[in-house]
Order: C-alpha cells, then structure tokens, then sequence
C-alpha cells in the first residue's frame, strides 16, 4: 500500500510537471475562459473535426478574400449579394454544411450573410464560425 | 507460454495508451473540445484534465512497458478508464453527441456508443487481467 502511494504519487507529479511544461511552451494553449456559443456558432475544431462535407462562405469583403482565404472558400457577402449568390449557387447542394466566417469574433456579417440564407433559401444545415477568420490564422500558425 | 502472453499484453496495453496519450496532449484544444462534449466537469476542470490526463496516459503506458511501478500504473489506469466507461455511459443516457477524443481527432462527430463501451470495456478487462496476474506473482 505504501509503494502504491509512493509510486502513483510520483506519476501524478511527473504528470503534473509535464502538464505544467506542455501549457506553458505549447502552441495551441486553449482559451482561458469558457467559449459560450450563440445558437448556430460552431467552433472551429468541431467543424475540423466534421465528416460531413462543407462549403465555407467568406463573408468578409471581396479585397480581404483576395488577400487570402479558407482554402475552398467562396466569397459571398452583402455589398455584392445578388451576383455572389448565384455563384454560391452553383457550387452548393443540400448535402453540404455551409459554415460563413467573417473577421473576428466582434464582425456580425457572418450572422448576417447566414441569416439571409436561412430566410431566403431556406438552408438550415448553417452554422457562422465562432472567431471567425482570426480563429483560422491562429489556428493554422 | 501464458507468461509470454502477459509480457505481450502489457507492452501492448503500455504502447495503446502512449500512442492515445501523445495524440491528446499534441493537440490539447482538441481533447478540451472532445471532454467539454461530455457536460460533466466545470471548464476550469476539464481545462486541467485536457493536460493531466494525456500524461498520466502516458507515463502509465511507458511505466507498463519499462515494467517499473507498473501495479501503481495498472490501478490508475483501470481507474481512468472505469471513470470513462461512466462518463460514457452518463452520456449515452443523457442522449448526448460527444466526441470521444480517444486518440486524437475522431473520425465521425455521430457517436457510436456501442463501439466505444465495447472497446473500453475489453481494454478495462485486460488491464484487470495483467493487475491480477501480478498481483498473484509478487505475492508468491
């Protein structure tokens, strides 16, 4: 009984000690605070994770896009709606998750591009990124 | 011939939790996201956990195949996977879509509850099988 304490109280302070060193020196540290999502907000990791096929709308501005983009991404936001969505058209199909991203966690196109769809199209498998394109950069450093 | 059979089982077992640990703790956010899916620790918790647990995985598993303090690592091993056979079972009742996070990203978000109880339960009786095993040795 006395080894047993002896040993697992070691393990669980090498643990401890690694974990410790991991945090500190580890690139992906996750936030600190609890991430609480809007309805329809999905977090990136989840959507990586998805095996469910996925279109990405960029709902940021054309010069933005072109700067640069989630790989696949289609540019798709209300200064040019009528154009950009008839391209979206093409390229999408019910089976596709939509997820729209915008700049950072404070824009509010991605809410606002997803909105339109779901009112005019009537898509309900659509999610916005939660953070958006900043999450992306971050995420892919 | 059984005595071989055990030595196999439990570098086995040791290089199944190394490889689990190491997925895990290269992408802590992951592991965060798949324990938060579970609903059952406060983030600050799950937070510690998403570091702790991938380390204890693996420092057990090497611990199994150095063959060193390898009856403390074989406890604390069962009781981890006994804590998520009932974590699993929690969630399954509660009709939730968890991510298991076994070994790092899953392949599926839908949650096969069946595969996973199946697979930690035949982990948790090989695990019960080598503690027994060398419990019986040392004691002789």
């Amino acid at each position: 009984m006395n080894l047993f304490i002896k040993e697992s109280g070691l393990i669980c302070l090498l643990a401890l000690f690694l974990s410790l060193l991991t945090w500190s020196i580890h690139p992906g540290t996750p936030s600190y605070y609890k991430v609480e999502l809007e309805d329809g907000e999905i977090l990136l990791t989840i959507a990586l994770q998805s095996t469910d096929p996925v279109i990405w709308i960029d709902a940021r501005s054309k010069e933005n896009f072109e700067l640069d983009h989630i790989p696949g991404a289609i540019l798709l936001n209300e200064d040019n709606w009528e154009y950009l969505l008839a391209e979206f058209m093409e390229k999408w199909n019910p089976d596709l998750k939509v997820i729209v991203y915008c700049d950072s966690l404070l824009c509010r196109a991605s809410k606002n591009v997803a909105q339109r769809l779901q009112d005019e199209l009537q898509l309900n498998n659509i999610y916005t990124l939660y953070g958006g394109w900043e999450t992306w950069t971050i995420e892919k450093k | 011939m059984i005595k071989i059979l055990f030595i196999v089982l439990q570098i086995g077992m040791g290089s199944l939790f190394i490889i689990a640990g190491t997925l895990k703790i290269t992408d802590p956010s992951n592991f965060l996201t798949a324990i938060e899916t579970f609903q059952l620790l406060p983030y600050p918790l799950a937070y510690i956990s998403a570091y702790l647990l991938p380390w204890m995985e693996i420092i057990c598993g090497l611990a199994l195949i150095l063959n060193k303090g390898q009856q403390s690592a074989l406890i604390i091993l069962t009781a981890l996977i006994a804590i998520f056979i009932i974590a699993l079972a929690l969630s399954w009742e509660r009709g939730l879509d968890i991510v298991c996070g076994c070994f790092g990203k899953p392949g599926s978000l839908k949650t096969n509850y069946l595969l996973l109880l199946t697979r930690n339960f035949a982990i948790l009786a090989t695990l019960i099988l080598i503690l027994i095993r060398n419990k019986k040795i040392v004691s002789r």
